[in-house]
């Protein structure tokens, strides 16, 4: 599907509408179908009618015959136009729903990480899903049984009207009562589902804590505190349970209640008209299988209402996801063929939402070709520094100059070729470890190209020990790697992309120091090669083999300089120096 | 995608559940007398219209039009007061019956070996116990209590309208075992289709979760636009298979309407010939046209309920499963006194199963009462299986481990655990108080306690302090601090610290350091180090090598010898830890 990516506004003002104009052709199919339907579907208590006040007046069978012929023929009729409703409204729900979701993901990925910052996975999950979900509904199954308890409505009374005047006056006073009682019982069920899952919710948070903390329960014999903990919990989500069930208990009775009311008093109302011989049996049965007829659409309003309402509800959170923007500006056209240089001149950034201060103007300079060593303590803002220079986030103040122009003078794809970070927590999708090495390649990276990289960095001996080898499945539902095999596989991904410049953050910290020892011998030779790198370390021995150095401490620069130069005037490198000895 | 099919029977399943019925049988009684009594009222209104027509309308009986309304309202009243009792009172015993399972299950998994946490995720036994036990409840509730429930009332309107003429009642019901048939087989189709729809809809939401968890790696690697791709064919996968499932469920309703059509049809064509021959009054007819319509409904939420066994069966079949997991054996629980903190293996060789190559070989030591040892190798050399024996998580062959001179299998393992205080890498921490993250709920610890221990460990936070899930608001620090808390108010005699390898600020370090050197005071003490600082308090070193004991002795001794435990503090001094290692305790 080749389309612009951002959804059109047509569609996040009056979804309804947007669809409606999308997909007519299911959509008028079912609701012809649906009227269809609701017509032959009043009609027959009518002929039920003609059958038994013929039974009454002792006509021949044949005619009773031929009266249940003409009645069947209707109720096969009826065979058709349901299943065609259906399949009308059915086509019309699934595919919004699938479109509306196919909209929402590609507007998710152009956002900005600001925006992730913001939104945990379980919430987009929980758009994606279940408000999608909601919102199909409304526009299925609400739609539906809104417009079914119109549609028979109009049908029935008018029949009933016909039939008689004062009995349908009377029977019919206490329906109107119902979709409002429906509604709010739907109200309540909505209220006690929410509970419930709350109270479920938490009954899982307790066992993915103790089966998560086995060994402490177990090391610290808790087994019984935990239980008694864990049945409080269940306990709650008992009583939970119970009051959604007393609730939808009473759904059923309330519904029927307009009915039950409707017929007791249809039969004080008839009493008068079938003694005296007013009016004949037929009628008197018809009549009574049409009250009945208004059970449904009188919940079908209240229920239908209530639908449509959450329906649009989720739709709001979704529209509120439509109306998210990158919060970057993506119009960079300049040409960017190779790297030159880059400078950080006097940066300062915040955190959107923060008033601290990350970093603070940060000034450095490299050149192509040359390594750039940075260091620091914990939360002195190197991985935030990674996040401008590869353009997660803009600088607050300053300007990032690549080839002496501004980062967004770039399209982020060209930016993206040229700078390849590999970050410090590391991702592996659920796929093979050759999918995964050649994440950023084309269709044509196979097994050999990942092994290939894999020798590189220094893993591929240990990968060829996986049941499947370089098919094997890894991430989550994949097989188990220790931290320092994720961190190789994750920079194995980031060295094939080949970019003039690797930037690589502190991702070697899990591996262990003979592997590291490889590893940095490998991105030696890159460099020789005419490789930039910008690297951020812990160790003495990887900082010692860059050109400069930048030495971070509370978002400033503590020291910048030629390696020899920061040495000698860096605490922290001194402080470095101390606990780790000479480097070699 | 094959379908999982249940290897139990409806049946068997029903067998297994059977207990928790009997726990409350005067509310199971109560229930089953409602669903009798539901069923029967319904069946009472269309026969007293009936009978409205044949006694107060023929005859011309005002008096009798009255009471015969008045009756139909008592039996309304009833009905609905049934209905209410039945729905309410099944689901409270349905829910009910998923306490007592959870708490049996719950426990057993307590229970299990650690052997058994090792090869299953932790979330698919959080499914067994929440998703699968709710699975298990709609197999009662949606499954058995709604089969029984409209098989009550079927059976009652065939009796119902055998009462009035058997007759009528086998020609009108001629035709219907070959709709009963057709809605089988439909139904069936459904259950297939939803369980392939499921199985879509799951691979699309893993394929979104993963796909927004790692969106950072997609964009920097400029991925998106493929990514995207995947996710419409995934997409459009779960839709095509979705209209499939609609029409299987369009094509239930021609179907159920020709049955519709086939009972009263004829029943209005048979009833009004018995009519005319005067076998049959009017009303009786049009009530027994009444019942005709009551099929319908009964006969669909059957067959389908009974498709959805099978969903549900796999379910419960997962969680008997579970049930059935061995636990760990522990001899009759006695209270183990105060330990002196004596360690000793002889001649000790260990797999985690038979095929593997040991883990541990042929170990002799001896750990005295109060000396601290640090354990010090490679990974996979063995540390953390050496800590696992002592914590009895797994058996090592009998007479080949001895605490306080006693051999471990003849100690109870809650009772060793108890006398044996972990600090962990990463520690486990709850959702709740800090308080009771210290005290962990235990009853002796009171906040007194808690408070002297917070102390010792030089913690500086507040005892009501809430710690969110996995500690997320406190640091690794911070958590470990909380961990020595937890050891100075159990005050075990055999302390297990595994120290954090990940950079700790310089400022928590000093703490940490303090409350280690505080902790190792007199105890019998184990540290996996893997900071030289801190080895170099222990009295004694143990190198490990490959599953054997590569050297042994006090620290000096050893870097002198210029052995392995001299290479790996060479390392170390570069990169300021010892032992190549970044796993916590962690099995093979």
């Amino acid at each position: 599907m080749a389309e612009t990516n951002s959804p059109p506004e047509s569609l996040i003002r009056r979804p309804f509408r947007y669809y409606m104009r999308t997909y007519p052709r299911p959509l008028i199919a079912g609701m012809g179908f649906l009227l269809l339907t609701n017509i032959l579907d009043g009609l027959w208590p009518l002929l039920l009618k003609e059958g038994i006040d013929r039974i009454t007046a002792h006509v021949s069978m044949n005619e009773i015959g031929r009266t249940a012929l003409t009645f069947f023929a209707i109720m096969g009729s009826l065979s058709i136009s349901r299943y065609g409703w259906r399949m009308g409204f059915g086509r019309f729900h699934t595919y919004t729903a699938e479109h509306l979701r196919l909209k929402a993901f590609r507007h998710l990925t152009r956002l900005t990480p600001s925006f992730f910052m913001r939104k945990p996975v379980g919430e987009l999950m929980s758009l994606l899903t279940n408000d999608i979900q909601t919102f199909r509904n409304a526009i299925g199954s609400g739609l539906l049984v809104f417009t079914d308890g119109i549609l028979i409505l109009l049908v029935v009374v008018p029949i009933m009207l016909s039939l008689n005047v004062a009995w349908t006056l009377k029977a019919l006073a206490f329906l109107p009562l119902v979709p409002l009682l429906i509604w709010l019982v739907m109200k309540k069920i909505h209220i006690a589902s929410k509970n419930q899952q709350d109270a479920f919710a938490r009954v899982t948070a307790h066992s993915q804590e103790s089966v998560a903390g086995i060994r402490i329960v177990k090391g610290f014999a808790l087994e019984e505190t935990r239980l008694e903990h864990f049945n409080q919990e269940s306990r709650s989500f008992e009583q939970a349970c119970n009051r959604s069930a007393k609730i939808d208990s009473l759904f059923h009775p309330v519904m029927e209640f307009g009915v039950t009311a409707g017929t007791v008093v249809f039969l004080f109302a008839a009493r008068e008209d079938m003694l005296s011989g007013a009016a004949s049996i037929g009628t008197f049965v018809a009549f009574h299988r049409y009250i009945m007829k208004t059970v449904w659409p009188m919940t079908a309003l209240g229920m239908g209402l209530s639908q449509l309402q959450k329906g649009f509800g989720a739709f709001d959170r979704i529209r509120e996801l439509f109306r998210e923007s990158p919060d970057l500006d993506l119009g960079g056209t300049a040409p960017l063929s190779h790297f030159e240089s880059l400078e950080f001149r006097r940066v300062s950034f915040r955190y959107p939402g923060t008033q601290q201060w990350a970093l603070k103007d940060i000034s450095f300079r490299l050149e192509k070709g040359e390594s750039l060593g940075i260091s620091g303590a914990v939360g002195s803002g190197k991985t935030t520094l990674l996040a401008l220079l590869t353009r997660q986030f803009d600088p607050t103040e300053g300007e990032i100059l690549f080839n002496g122009r501004p980062l967004r003078d770039y399209s982020l794809s060209d930016l993206r070729q040229t700078l390849t970070l590999v970050p410090q927590d590391v991702f592996l999708f659920s796929d093979t470890v050759t999918w995964n090495v050649g994440f950023g390649q084309g269709e044509q990276f196979d097994d050999a190209s990942a092994e290939e990289a894999a020798k590189r960095v220094d893993i591929h001996d240990e990968v060829t020990k996986l049941p499947m080898s370089y098919q094997s499945m890894v991430g989550e539902k994949g097989v188990t790697l220790s931290g320092g095999q994720k961190q190789r596989l994750a920079l194995a991904r980031g060295v094939v992309m080949d970019s003039e410049v690797l930037v690589l953050d502190d991702v070697l910290s899990a591996v262990d120091t003979k592997t590291e020892r490889r590893i940095d011998e490998m991105l030696r030779t890159l460099r020789e090669a005419g490789r930039t790198q910008i690297l951020v370390a812990h160790r003495l021995s990887t900082l010692m083999s860059c050109d400069s150095l930048l030495i971070l401490a509370d978002g400033k620069v503590e020291c910048f300089g030629s390696r020899e130069d920061v040495r000698k005037r860096s605490l922290f490198v001194q402080s470095l120096q101390e606990i780790q000895g000479e480097a070699r | 995608m094959n379908e999982q099919v249940a290897s139990i029977s409806p049946k068997q399943a029903l067998k297994r559940l059977s207990p928790y019925v009997g726990k409350h049988p005067w509310m199971f009684a109560s229930v089953v007398f409602s669903v009798l009594a539901t069923a029967a009222s319904s069946r009472a209104l269309p026969w007293i219209i009936g009978m409205i027509i044949d006694r107060a309308i023929l005859p011309k009986d005002s008096g009798m039009f009255v009471s015969l309304v008045f009756l139909y309202l008592g039996v309304e009243i009833l009905k609905t007061f049934f209905f209410f009792i039945q729905s309410y009172y099944f689901q409270v015993f349905g829910n009910k019956m998923l306490y007592y399972i959870r708490e049996d299950l719950y426990r057993h998994v307590l229970h299990l070996p650690l052997e058994f946490f090792n090869k299953t995720p932790v979330g698919r036994v959080v499914t067994r116990m929440t998703n699968d036990v709710g699975a298990l409840g709609e197999l009662f509730s949606e499954g058995i209590v709604a089969v029984f429930t409209q098989s009550v009332i079927l059976i009652a309107t065939i009796v119902a309208m055998s009462i009035l003429s058997w007759k009528l009642t086998l020609i009108t019901l001629a035709t219907a075992p070959i709709y009963v048939y057709l809605v089988y087989l439909l139904t069936k189709r459904v259950r297939l289709l939803l369980h392939e729809t499921k199985s879509k809809l799951s691979a699309m939401n893993a394929f979104l979760a993963e796909n927004i968890s790692g969106i950072r790696i997609t964009q920097l690697y400029n991925r998106t636009e493929k990514q995207n791709q995947i996710f419409d064919k995934s997409s459009a996968e779960y839709r095509d298979v979705n209209i499939q499932m609609l029409r299987s469920y369009a094509w239930l309703q021609p179907v159920l309407n020709l049955f519709n059509a086939t009972l009263i049809t004829s029943a209005l064509y048979a009833g009004g010939y018995f009519n005319l021959e005067g076998a049959l009054p009017l009303g009786a007819m049009i009530t027994f046209l009444m019942y005709s319509q009551d099929f319908i409904h009964p006969i669909r939420d059957i067959m389908e309920k009974i498709q959805q066994f099978q969903n549900s069966l796999t379910s419960a079949e997962r969680v008997f499963h579970l049930m059935e997991e061995p636990s760990e054996q522990d001899q009759a629980p006695r209270p183990l006194g105060q330990l002196r903190g004596q360690i000793e293996m002889k001649n000790l060789f260990f797999s985690y199963r038979p095929e593997l190559p040991p883990a541990l070989s042929d170990i002799n030591l001896k750990i005295e009462a109060g000396e601290s040892v640090a354990l010090v190798g490679r990974t996979g050399s063995g540390k953390t299986t050496f800590i696992s024996l002592l914590q009895r998580f797994y058996d090592v062959p009998p007479q080949t481990l001895f605490i306080d001179g006693e051999a471990i299998e003849n100690l109870p393992r809650k009772g060793l655990r108890r006398r044996l205080g972990v600090i962990q890498q990463d520690p486990v921490l709850f959702r709740g108080t800090l308080e009771f993250n210290v005290s962990l709920g235990h009853p002796d610890i009171d906040p007194t306690r808690v408070k002297a221990a917070c102390q010792r460990a030089g913690l500086k936070l507040a005892p009501d302090l809430f710690i969110e899930e996995r500690g997320a608001n406190l640091s690794l620090g911070e958590r470990q601090l909380v961990a020595f808390a937890r050891i100075f108010a159990f005050d075990p005699e055999i302390l297990i610290l595994d120290e954090a390898t990940a950079n700790i600020d310089s400022e928590t370090e000093v703490l940490l350091k303090k409350a280690t050197l505080e902790a190792t005071k007199g105890r019998t003490s184990l540290v996996i180090a893997h900071r030289l600082s801190t080895i170099e308090h222990c009295d004694r070193v143990i190198v490990l090598e490959q599953g054997r004991v590569a050297e042994m002795g006090a620290p000096a001794e050893l870097l002198a010898q210029k052995g392995l435990y001299a290479q790996l503090a060479e390392a170390g001094v570069k990169s300021m830890r010892i032992s190549a290692s970044a796993d916590g305790i962690a099995d093979p």
